[in-house]
């Protein structure tokens, strides 16, 4: 832990800097991209290109949801500015993977640019529609197909 | 899957239409004639697992004949895939086959049936997207034919993605 100087920025894990925070002994900057003008930028990305996600931060939305909860006064935004915003990014890329669902198979899924959060929430239902797929078509391989399976075992 | 997957044990014991090939003694009580023999050519349904084993074994060592026949049974009669392929949504998948999904894929595990698979994938996906968008409903109380015509997979698949979905307004929101 690097020594904490008064008015002297310094890099804490998250759970330090809102513990901190929560005593009133600090103030957080909030990254980058947590502002309006950023994510509207990132809105209009996702509308211009429907086939792509935008580059969001691997987990933006946890880290959104804690600063908007527990550090609202550090942000550049009003927070009900930034929860709207948020929440139309959201919907849009929600939209998105589930065009992109439409394209499920048994073998591979691939949904490139979606954060953990929304990762997860999808998770439930594509394991199981997949691993059902892989099921029925297993029940047909050909003799073929099994020796081909049987290699790829070994590569994994 | 697996040994004591319940849905698995129910799945081998819907009945499925099969023929005699052979008189069996003393097996009449299968047909409503205790004590009586089967005769050969008799049609009957037998549980999936029964008829699975009596379809390849062979009666001697070194025949083909087996002790009966496989019937092309419901569930995959040309009327219910027509109705698949016309609309995967609009069939009552639960009143045709409760285990549908899973007696489909023993089926063409027997007979190697791609056709049969490949139209079945088909439904899965569409039926899929159906259960998705019905399991974003945040309503407690959904009532649409459509789920009720679920197979007991899909129905698993509906509570799971509802789950998971709940979970996250719930996160959202707390």
């Amino acid at each position: 832990m690097p020594s904490l100087k008064p008015l002297k920025r310094t890099e804490v894990p998250l759970w330090t800097a809102i513990i901190l925070k929560g005593q009133g002994k600090c103030n957080i900057i909030a990254p980058a991209w947590l502002s309006y003008s950023y994510l509207k930028k990132m809105y209009d990305q996702e509308k211009k290109n429907p086939e792509m996600f935008s580059n969001l931060p691997w987990n933006w939305l946890e880290l959104s949801k804690i600063l908007i909860t527990k550090a609202a006064d550090d942000l550049a935004d009003s927070s009900t500015q930034l929860c709207s915003i948020i929440k139309d990014l959201r919907e849009i890329r929600q939209l998105k993977s589930k065009r992109g669902l439409r394209e499920l198979n048994e073998s591979n899924i691939q949904l490139n640019g979606l954060s953990l959060m929304e990762l997860n929430e999808l998770r439930p239902f594509v394991l199981l529609v997949m691993g059902k797929m892989r099921q029925l078509h297993d029940s047909v391989s050909t003799t073929d197909d099994k020796a081909s399976d049987d290699e790829s075992d070994h590569e994994w | 899957m697996g040994y004591y997957d319940i849905e698995d044990i129910l799945a081998d014991g819907e009945k499925i239409p099969c023929k005699f090939n052979l008189t069996v003694p003393g097996l009449g009580y299968l047909e409503g004639s205790p004590g009586k023999a089967i005769e050969n050519g008799t049609k009957l349904d037998l549980p999936m697992w029964l008829a699975e084993v009596l379809a390849v074994c062979s009666t001697l060592e070194n025949t083909q004949d087996t002790f009966i026949e496989l019937l092309e049974p419901d569930f995959i009669a040309p009327k219910v895939m027509n109705a698949i392929r016309a609309d995967p949504k609009a069939v009552d998948l639960h009143s045709i086959m409760a285990n549908y999904y899973k007696l489909c894929e023993k089926w063409s595990a027997m007979f190697n049936e791609k056709q049969l698979v490949d139209a079945v994938m088909v439904m899965l996906k569409e039926r899929a997207m159906e259960i998705d968008s019905y399991a974003s409903n945040a309503t407690k109380y959904v009532s649409t034919p459509f789920l009720l015509s679920l197979d007991e997979f899909e129905k698993d698949l509906y509570k799971v993605t509802y789950e998971s979905k709940k979970l996250m307004r719930h996160w959202n929101n707390e």
